[in-house]
């Protein structure tokens, strides 16, 4: 499986835990930082 | 929740490692490195980290590790390279690797979202700019953040030089610059870059021919050196395609074939710097060599003229200037504002080695100047900010009569520094706006004070022996109903953007743990909404008076 599949995966669980109202983990704060980081090199950044 | 992740304690009282985020490209890490630069002179024994992105750090490593102890870089390339768990495990290495030592300040001077996520992972005693927390909520809890964040790139109301923003956001003591240009021998040696990250910030090619010939045939007994990129080699082959420049044996076209520290140490010898907005400028002002900066486009030079003292800005008078980067705009006028001619004119007087505001005050003529504006930066005198100040200046649009007003309302307000302006010039068109603002600024006021009155009985009620819920909560829908008009008051006033944005980034950052603490502090922002609409409204209305003293004699002086 690719990245981008594995980041979309893991994404909609951080998406649920946020929807609960929880806290979220290190590593869901790192997923997220991980995709914005993703979002931005899609846009050029390097 | 995160908001009790951090305590809010000014850095210069906290820290003995300081670790810095700029995620941004490489010229706004040579603004962050002077920033840096100052602490470091302030307190020698403080440690400091910076992360940054490898792909710019690395080409500046030779000056970043002369200011920071560590650098520590974000390879987005190695950790997309394979799976996520590998992506994961470099992360957490690069995170260890931030907060080796334990850091004491923790600041965000990147404003993009991968800094913020990035901030909120990395554990420090205090954060300042903005950061997001395990409630993926965003905060920002220092003052100059919060107006960097509210007026940066937002449009041309920002007053401050991003470096100035950056130390003050930091903590540096605002002292005067000690460094003088060019205190080093120069060789006769100019140094030209004439590109820009994006078309509408530079010139088209055959304008830099035209101008490199006039420099090289002028000053034939200096070199002319054009630096760049490898990526800017096909534009720079354009400039050198002309018949005339070729005849030209004073012009060497280095673009693409030397390395930044090779540049960098050009300019250290250079007499000159000329160019457009970019990186290179910001090593020119760091190696202490006068600059001429042609300002197009988006560009905010106020923002990001190199910093230091007497380096020459030129921008166009065109009203659509500076424009939003997202604006499409296919015939770029502002780029025929600014004559070939003032720029060969002004190079010749910046290599006399005479008083330049003189020698340019005495030089400029509405035939050669009437489209541009001409400016040189200084350290204001009483609090040491930098400052663009107008040579041959006219009268303004609103936006430039303001931009000086509001930065005296937030030096005093945020920095308790004072500033002395002269008032001013108007046209009778912008006496009429300023009007318009006042009574924006009327409204504004008014509903800062009808916040201070609910927070206030959010607080009283809140004190009784059994207080009433529904009360506290019609008193809370009445500061949602506040915020809402206020955000109309900006729709109608959009040259009150910056003290509307401000506030409501202070109100949504208020600290407290419990409803008491949080409406008293939604009082005191209030408070200081209201303080800085008088201010405003006073600064204004004397500007507005001086206007009318100044109509009465000139009436009376032609009547005689």
């Amino acid at each position: 499986m690719n990245i981008v599949k594995e980041i979309q995966e893991a994404l909609v669980l951080v998406q649920s835990t946020l929807d609960k109202g929880k806290s979220l983990t290190e590593k869901e704060r790192q997923l997220l930082f991980l995709v914005a980081l993703a979002e931005e090199a899609h846009r050029g950044e390097k | 929740m995160a908001k009790n992740e951090l305590n809010i304690v000014p850095p210069q009282a906290a820290s003995t490692h300081l670790a810095i985020v700029q995620l941004t490209r490489a010229g706004d890490l040579v603004q962050t490195l002077q920033a840096a630069s100052e602490i470091k002179k302030e307190k020698p024994q403080i440690q400091l980290t910076l992360v940054a992105r490898k792909h710019y750090s690395d080409s500046l490593k030779f000056l970043l590790e002369t200011v920071f102890d560590n650098i520590v870089t974000i390879d987005t390339p190695k950790l997309f390279s394979s799976n996520l768990d590998n992506a994961f495990s470099e992360l957490s290495q690069t995170l260890n690797l931030i907060s080796k030592t334990p850091i004491d300040a923790l600041v965000n001077l990147s404003f993009c979202k991968p800094s913020q996520y990035l901030c909120g992972l990395i554990k420090a005693n205090h954060k300042l700019g903005p950061w997001i927390g395990s409630d993926n909520q965003d905060y920002i809890s220092d003052k100059w953040s919060q107006l960097l964040y509210s007026t940066v790139t937002q449009g041309p109301l920002n007053p401050f030089h991003l470096v100035d923003l950056f130390k003050l956001i930091i903590g540096v003591k605002t002292k005067k610059d000690s460094n003088a240009q060019q205190m080093t021998p120069r060789k006769p040696v100019i140094v030209v870059h004439p590109f820009a990250s994006t078309d509408r910030k530079r010139w088209k090619p055959h304008k830099w021919s035209e101008i490199l010939y006039s420099i090289s045939k002028n000053h034939e007994d200096h070199t002319i050196y054009v630096v760049g990129a490898p990526n800017e080699s096909q534009l720079a082959q354009e400039i050198f395609s002309g018949q005339l420049i070729k005849t030209r044996k004073n012009i060497v076209n280095s673009v693409g074939k030397t390395k930044l520290k090779d540049v960098f140490e050009r300019l250290t010898e250079a007499r000159l710097f000329i160019g457009h907005d970019s990186l290179i400028g910001h090593l020119a002002s760091l190696a202490k060599t006068k600059t001429m900066t042609l300002a197009l486009g988006s560009v905010r030079p106020w923002e990001t003229a190199p910093y230091g003292a007497n380096n020459l800005v030129l921008s166009p008078r065109a009203k659509c200037f500076p424009c939003f980067p997202t604006e499409k705009c296919a015939q770029y006028i502002c780029h025929s504002d600014i004559p070939y001619q003032v720029v060969t004119n002004f190079a010749g007087l910046m290599l006399k080695d005479k008083d330049l505001k003189l020698e340019i005050e005495k030089s400029t003529s509405p035939f050669l100047t009437g489209s541009c504006r001409i400016f040189l930066t200084e350290f204001h005198k009483k609090s040491n900010l930098i400052d663009l100040c107008e040579i041959d200046i006219k009268s303004g649009n609103t936006a430039d009569i303001l931009r000086p007003l509001y930065r005296m309302t937030w030096a005093l307000l945020l920095g308790e520094l004072e500033e002395n302006r002269e008032f001013p010039l108007l046209t009778k068109e912008a006496h009429g706006k300023l009007l318009s603002v006042m009574d924006g600024i009327k409204y504004v006021y008014e509903l800062s004070e009808f916040g201070k009155k609910y927070s206030l009985s959010i607080v009283e009620e809140v004190a009784k022996d059994s207080p009433s819920l529904s009360k506290i909560k019609a008193n809370s829908q009445k500061i949602d109903e506040i915020d809402k008009l206020l955000s109309l008051v900006k729709n109608s006033h959009p040259s009150l953007a910056p003290v509307i944005d401000y506030y409501n980034i202070a109100r949504a950052n208020l600290p407290g743990g419990n409803v008491v603490e949080i409406a008293q502090n939604s009082f005191f922002v209030y408070q200081d909404s209201a303080l800085a609409t008088s201010i405003l409204n006073e600064l204004i209305g004397k500007t507005l008076a001086e206007y009318k003293i100044n109509l009465n004699q000139n009436s009376n002086t032609v009547s005689r």
